[in-house]
């Protein structure tokens, strides 16, 4: 079965410890260990801080919902940050209803998001 | 003009309220007479639903398909509908080239101009039912075709994704935790109608996990959600937020989940 779910990555200008991810596609229980592997590895390449961008982000389970919270907590943890960008309303509503957005960064656009890095 | 066509006009065995026109044979410049007797006889008795079955129809001329749309138009004007169903290929593609598809409702077949009716004019709700071996990867199918099939019966956007959710978060619980065995499907039925869907998930419990789905009856719907980075533990609390009830019923041998979701009108 094809993976439901695609990583896209970009530097971020004038940023060396950043880098930008673009999430395309469902991020659900099928894919989270593949997308902890990816996330998990730019922190060990030493990028601390990643602004994920969601524009592409159709959906998001309890489960991805999890590894998110994790890239948060795993990020402050090493100095650096997780930032959400351009989030769908729909995936919004989850994370809002979880109880997880005042334990997320999440910005209105990848600029802002950028812009907001120490 | 003689013509080849039989028409058998019988209320519908299973459907109360729907009538069967079965034509059989050519729809031709000889067959207008007898169908508008026939039509004209379905106006009289007030039939609030016909369905023109098509299915032993071997072609039909314009001249009889205009005779078609003067049977809706006289059984429109008195407050029923006529429907067609049953088409092969050939003679649907020839009656969407003369414009058919923009004046009639077409169904597949006679089951889905029945289920039709059920749906729009009786209001009942219609039930789908699907099993699927417990594996996770099977779940993203089954959550896409059903918050699909919610959209179609009208909910919005946003409810479809809720039902998505919904759907996803108790079928990847039963999948978790139950059974894994390939013989102990995971069986999702639900009943959606205008105003709400209803979904009930079963599963083969596994002995090892039995604590766990009799703690999910005491613990799981009383409390708060997780917080913090806990990677687990999120999803049945995220289903009770997002449904208006939420029913869990456990035995020894399996557990079956009962979400209720209305309809929500958006702003």
């Amino acid at each position: 079965m094809d993976p439901q779910i695609e990583l896209e990555y970009e530097n971020v200008k004038d940023r060396a410890d950043s880098k930008l991810v673009r999430f395309v596609g469902d991020l659900d229980a099928t894919n989270v260990e593949t997308v902890l592997e990816k996330i998990c590895g730019l922190f060990n390449e030493g990028f601390l801080n990643i602004v994920a961008d969601f524009t592409k982000l159709r959906y998001v389970n309890s489960t991805g919902l999890g590894i998110l919270l994790h890239f948060s907590k795993a990020a402050k943890e090493k100095g650096g940050s997780f930032k959400i960008s351009n989030v769908n309303e729909n995936v919004y509503e989850i994370i809002e209803i979880i109880g997880a957005s005042s334990l997320l960064q999440i910005y209105d656009d990848v600029d802002a998001a950028v812009a907001s890095l120490k | 003009m003689n013509s080849s066509l039989q028409i058998e006009v019988n209320p519908s065995d299973s459907v109360s309220g729907a009538t069967i026109m079965r034509l059989m044979g050519a729809l031709d410049s000889g067959s207008i007479g007898a169908l508008e007797k026939s039509f004209e006889r379905l106006t009289a008795e007030n039939n609030p639903y016909v369905i023109v079955d098509m299915n032993a129809v071997s072609s039909c001329s314009s001249s009889a398909l205009g005779q078609l749309m003067g049977g809706r138009t006289m059984l429109s004007e008195h407050g029923g509908t006529l429907v067609l169903a049953g088409m092969g290929f050939d003679l649907k593609t020839k009656l969407n080239l003369l414009g058919a598809h923009k004046i009639f409702t077409i169904y597949s077949d006679l089951r889905a101009a029945l289920a039709a009716y059920h749906w729009h004019h009786e209001h009942k709700p219609e039930h789908i039912e699907c099993s699927f071996p417990p594996q996770i990867r099977l779940t993203p199918p089954v959550r896409h075709f059903l918050g699909r099939i919610a959209k179609l019966k009208g909910f919005s956007d946003r409810d479809a994704f809720r039902i998505e959710t919904i759907v996803d978060e108790v079928c990847n619980n039963a999948v978790e935790h139950g059974s894994n065995s390939a013989d102990h499907a995971v069986d999702v039925a639900v009943s959606i109608g205008l105003q709400k869907i209803e979904i009930t998930v079963t599963n083969i419990n596994n002995p090892r996990n039995i604590e766990y789905f009799k703690s999910l009856s005491h613990n799981i719907f009383k409390s708060p959600p997780p917080s913090g980075s806990d990677l687990r533990g999120r999803g049945l609390s995220l289903v009770k937020m997002l449904a208006d009830n939420v029913a869990f019923d456990f035995s020894d041998d399996g557990t079956t989940v009962h979400v209720t979701k209305k309809k929500r009108e958006e702003p």
